[in-house]
């Protein structure tokens, strides 16, 4: 009697104790907390202030690994610099590539830029495509619905509750989408600095006419700011988008020359003070377009 | 075809009904009609979900009880295609390489080197569920800036590293066996194309012997606790890729051979083998910054006892984390000691048959990157290194006596980087070296310069290291 009265209680307890989840950027860890809500304790590894590309190696979130129940990452190896050494020295087997434990989202995204060929004289590109899909609310409402069915099948008695989460997520998504639909002009052109918000240029209909670097992740010479200048000028193009990580130096020197205009908007979430939340951070980055 | 099929079932809904109402020879009529609508409805299904399940299995079932179907133009998605064919290479280990060319001059010997140091091939892929493998295959060419290089020398690909790991051990922890960098310094374990300078500091070079390269087996843990603790203990036959200084005797031709004798002569029993052990850990201090602090011991047998310690730190700070800005202060104190009986070329007075010989030091260095590309430091190296030399005491050109001697060897240097992109280095760095003796030809000084290209090709990874 006693123990089966141990064993319930221990059942009881091991069902009430959150799901442990640990996730690349805070964008997921967001859309995750909101899925999942009390059932769910999460970690993001990514600030939101850094470039997703170059996010420190910190201890703490190795611990966080090593204890998760499930590790979820964007993909499209957006997190290359840091996710599978950490992945590796958290030493657990649960969330390994695979396993239960660990989703990729990029599961769900028909992929953009899709390299036609692999060489490192193109800058550091992505085999698998541009992994910055994060930025189109439309994947914003798959991830959660991908997130709720992950952590359906992971605390069964919780499924609907999550797959209930994630719709009214995506309903008040849905409806945001229309506003920023309506408050963006359609065909705005742009130059950013990385080629990191061509998901959400695709969503919205605006249109990148180039980036600052000549290559992705490659700094730009002089020749390549002529060419951007004299690209600029032909489109017509008078809007600069500077990632908030980036120096602004060559966006005003850029901006110096065309008359255009620079604005710096975050990328991912709390990338700046304005985009806390996933919500957060579409209405920062649309109001930067807008303004 | 999609819209055909609700189109007749919605049909045959509406019949039923009609026909309770009329006479027995009108419904067998209709139960003909109904019976050949539900064939056709039926085909059409079985058509409909052979073609969703064509481009599943490539080329799927013919249709038409197995006719030759190729070419109508209604089932294309039938057609065969050859499937494709496995390519084997797939499995194929990662492959990469290092390239690190460097030009040194030395000032005191007024000499000029261009050597290729590292010219490195690294395979490594998954073993199987349970092990991952690597090799790292380097083609070495030692930096001495201040000896001419022979242009006719032989350079030969050796196995700088081949080891086996497990990659699913329960309880944190791993185990690793070949020949590997064991997990013993900080420094010590890193290539040295990897460095983030120039040459290994001198303390290192000279108390480790190089690279803290050994054979033996090797298990760490990280315990599953909230703190981030890597420990690690080993069993190898010895460490470091040279001879360190402390086992050494310098005889009167200025040759260096062993000082200690072997004490298991042609054996090595188990209390020869060489244990070492290190713990390492970091902490954060705040979001910004971490400081990662490790120690290690390391005691065995070869030639005559050898003992190391060393602990270490490195503190990291990113002042604006929107930003590529690091600055990073990393320091190490080493100390070595070799003990033992001496050899017969150190053998002269009955009452000195053993010693010992000390060696201590260490380094510090503060580096500053600024954005992606600049990286600017400072490194400062002491060393005080130990060990025996034949001494002529009656000047009659035979050695008669030992003497333990030890130098005192400074060294500065400031260096640039200049990260092209993550691949691809170029760095300037600037040495001045001065011992108390007359270690450099004719003198105690020496001014060197190093400049050095650096690439790496292949998969791009960064490792974990506390």
């Amino acid at each position: 009697m006693k123990t089966l009265l141990l064993l319930f209680a221990s059942c009881a307890l091991a069902h009430a104790a959150p799901l442990k989840v640990v996730t690349t950027v805070p964008d997921i860890a967001d859309i995750t907390r909101t899925v999942g809500g009390d059932q769910v304790d999460v970690f993001a590894i990514a600030s939101g202030r850094e470039d997703p590309h170059n996010v420190p190696m910190r201890p703490s979130a190795i611990t966080r690994l090593q204890q998760a129940d499930l590790f979820i990452v964007m993909g499209l190896e957006l997190e290359h610099s840091y996710a599978p050494a950490m992945l590796a020295e958290s030493r657990n087997q649960k969330i390994q590539r695979g396993r239960p434990g660990f989703l990729d989202l990029s599961g769900g995204v028909r992929p953009l830029e899709l390299p036609k060929s692999l060489d490192r004289s193109e800058g550091d590109v992505h085999p698998n495509g541009n992994p910055h899909y994060n930025l189109d609310p439309v994947y914003g409402q798959m991830m959660a619905k991908v997130i709720a069915a992950r952590l359906g099948e992971l605390v069964p008695g919780s499924a609907a509750k999550f797959t209930a989460n994630a719709a009214a997520f995506n309903a008040q998504l849905g409806g945001k989408i229309a506003q920023w639909r309506a408050k963006l002009g359609k065909g705005t052109k742009f130059v950013s600095y990385h080629p990191d918000l061509i998901y959400f240029a695709a969503r919205f209909g605006l249109q990148q006419v180039g980036t600052i670097q000549p290559k992705p992740g490659i700094e730009p010479g002089p020749r390549a700011i002529d060419e951007l200048v004299a690209r600029m000028q032909s489109e017509g193009c008078k809007l600069i988008v500077k990632e908030s990580f980036y120096s602004d130096r060559l966006p005003n020197e850029l901006a110096k020359r065309t008359g255009a205009k620079v604005v710096s908007v975050p990328i991912l979430v709390n990338g700046t003070s304005a985009a806390g939340g996933y919500l957060g951070l579409i209405d920062a980055v649309v109001n930067a377009f807008a303004k | 075809m999609h819209r055909t099929i609700p189109v007749l079932v919605l049909a045959l809904g509406f019949v039923p009904p009609r026909a309770h109402s009329e006479d027995s020879s009108d419904i067998a009529e209709l139960r003909k009609q109904v019976e050949a609508l539900a064939k056709t409805v039926g085909q059409l299904q079985q058509q409909l979900n052979q073609q969703r399940l064509a481009p599943m299995f490539g080329s799927g079932q013919p249709l038409n009880g197995g006719k030759e179907v190729v070419g109508t133009t209604t089932d294309t998605a039938n057609s065969y295609t050859p499937p494709k064919e496995t390519n084997l290479n797939a499995f194929n280990p990662e492959i990469s390489a290092a390239i690190d060319v460097i030009g040194s001059y030395s000032r005191r010997a007024d000499n000029v080197n261009f050597i290729t140091r590292d010219s490195e091939i690294m395979l490594q892929a998954n073993v199987d569920h349970l092990a991952r493998a690597y090799a790292v295959f380097n083609a070495e060419t030692e930096l001495t800036p201040t000896e001419k290089t022979d242009v006719f020398g032989e350079t030969s690909l050796g196995i700088e590293e081949a080891a086996i790991e497990t990659t699913a051990l329960p309880y944190g922890l791993a185990v690793k066996a070949g020949q590997f960098f064991a997990d013993f310094t900080r420094l010590g374990k890193v290539h040295s194309h990897e460095l983030p300078f120039t040459d290994r500091p001198l303390s290192l070079d000279s108390i480790i012997g190089g690279e803290s390269k050994a054979r033996g087996v090797e298990v760490s843990w990280v315990p599953p606790i909230n703190h981030y603790v890597r420990l690690t203990a080993g069993a190898v036959d010895n460490i470091g890729a040279e001879p360190t200084i402390t086992g050494q005797l310098t005889t009167l031709d200025g040759t260096e051979e062993d000082a200690f004798t072997f004490r298991g002569s042609d054996r090595r029993s188990f209390s020869d083998v060489m244990y070492y052990g290190r713990a390492a850990t970091i902490f954060e201090l705040g979001p910004q910054a971490q400081i990662n602090v490790g120690a290690d011991y390391a005691r065995g047998r070869d030639a005559g006892t050898r003992s190391l310690a060393s602990a270490d730190f490195k503190f990291s700070w990113t002042p604006r984390p929107d930003s590529y800005d690091l600055f990073e202060l990393s320091g190490e104190y080493l100390w070595g000691r070799s003990r033992g009986a001496f050899t017969d070329d150190a053998l002269f007075d009955p009452s000195l048959t053993s010693g010992a010989a000390n060696a201590r030091g260490g380094y510090v260095y503060a580096q500053y990157k600024f954005g992606k590309q600049w990286q600017p430091g400072v490194r400062f190296d002491y060393v005080r290194p130990e060990s025996w030399q034949q001494l002529d005491t009656d000047f009659d050109g035979e050695a008669d006596s030992v003497e333990r001697g030890s130098d005192r060897i400074r060294t500065y240097s400031a260096y640039l980087n200049y990260h092209f992109s993550e691949f691809n280095r170029l760095r300037f760095q600037l040495s001045y070296v001065k011992s108390n003796h007359a270690i450099f030809a004719g003198g105690a000084d020496d001014w060197q310069a190093f400049l050095q290209w650096t690439i790496t090709l292949g998969p791009h990874k960064h490792p974990f290291s506390p």
